[in-house]
């Protein structure tokens, strides 16, 4: 069966598989896949209130301040209002720290029904995707950022998928939105801690949403550009089910 | 490290201030969840987080845009000046409910921070740092 792989009750071929990235064949036609190596966490937050589960971990995220819900990228997603200082937590643990030796990646869509400084994902002493409110998103690892500015700047009423990675082995961190918008810049290290993990704002910075986020993920490893763009999957994003 | 005690006795009057106001809030918060079915939460006040021991008043009426219950309403006891900011947060996680009182203050332009965390999510708390 090595040949073979199991996805909705159904055994598809398996040919190809570059770099722990998995290629199957569809009409003709190749379409790239999600390998689930090194995912740590996936946060398809679509529950309407309360603890928002890890769809694949254990991380599950407490709601600080009654965050509600509205439509999302994919079903629901968690809906921010930023004067209550509304957020999405997790005690930090060994999967949530990055040692410096560490490839990971984060990604997240988010939508601004107003804009502000925002920090959509952050580790506070650790790594950081967020915007300071001046058209542009940044990734940030305590050490270097790597910043992108959106053409026209960013909008409200507009969904954005981020990722940011840091690479380990060349020492280098990087910034893409919605797969069109990156930059990637040598970096000199990164800092570790143990401070929590918050979506949507946290108590080291602010830096509270008022929005939403959707589909937020954490994993210990790099993703490929097919993967990237698999993901964006043109602007309609991909579920926890679909990986 | 603890909060750099600058004016001298800042510690403990600030410390004073949020122990007071979490005995107030066992008994309040208890009454509240048996009605609400939710925590009470406060908003952070005042607003521009107190620097070097100088004292401001707090703004009482202050509440999140999903709760009717401001401070005031919810019979809060606050002292008329306060050389902190102080929020309650609450909070809903895979343990259960609970809530922390935090402190913000700031001195020779650091900001510091103290949650006191009530509940069963104890990594909340934490110090002055």
């Amino acid at each position: 069966m090595k040949n073979w792989r199991k996805k909705d009750s159904l055994w598809l071929p398996k040919l190809g598989n570059e770099k722990g990235f998995i290629t199957i064949l569809t009409g003709g036609v190749p379409v790239a896949g999600f390998d689930k190596t090194s995912l740590i966490s996936w946060w398809s937050l679509d529950e309407e209130s309360g603890t928002r589960n890890d769809s694949h971990g254990t991380n599950h995220l407490t709601d600080v301040n009654t965050v509600e819900y509205a439509s999302g990228k994919k079903s629901n997603a968690a809906r921010f209002v930023s004067s209550n200082a509304e957020r999405l937590s997790c005690d930090s643990n060994t999967t949530l720290q990055m040692g410096q030796e560490q490839d990971f990646s984060l990604l997240a869509w988010v939508y601004f029904d107003s804009l502000s400084v925002v920090h959509v994902m952050a580790k506070p002493g650790e790594y950081y995707l967020y915007t300071p409110n001046n058209g542009s998103f940044y990734f940030y690892n305590e050490v270097n950022e790597a910043a992108v500015a959106i053409p026209g700047g960013i909008l409200s009423s507009t969904w954005y998928f981020i990722v940011g990675w840091y690479d380990a082995v060349n020492n280098r961190i990087g910034i893409l939105v919605n797969n069109t918008y990156g930059q990637e810049l040598s970096s000199a290290g990164r800092a570790v801690g143990t401070n929590a993990l918050s979506l949507g704002g946290n108590t080291t910075w602010g830096g509270y949403l008022t929005g939403r986020i959707d589909e937020a993920a954490i994993l210990k490893r790099l993703l490929t550009n097919d993967e990237k763009t698999w993901l964006y999957n043109d602007g309609a994003g991909r579920a926890y089910s679909e990986l | 490290m603890g909060l750099p005690d600058i004016p001298p006795g800042i510690e403990k009057k600030v410390n004073k201030i949020l122990s007071d106001l979490v005995i107030a809030l066992v008994s309040i918060q208890s009454n509240y969840f048996q009605v609400n079915k939710k925590m009470w939460q406060g908003i952070k006040t005042p607003v521009l987080t107190p620097k070097d021991g100088v004292a401001s008043a707090p703004d009482k009426s202050l509440k999140p845009t999903d709760q009717k219950e401001s401070w005031t309403d919810a019979v809060i006891p606050l002292p008329a000046s306060m050389e902190i900011s102080t929020a309650v947060d609450v909070y809903e996680g895979p343990l259960g409910w609970g809530y922390m009182v935090r402190g913000e203050i700031e001195i020779a332009q650091k900001k510091w921070g103290k949650v006191i965390n009530i509940g069963p999510e104890t990594w909340h708390g934490h110090a002055w740092a």
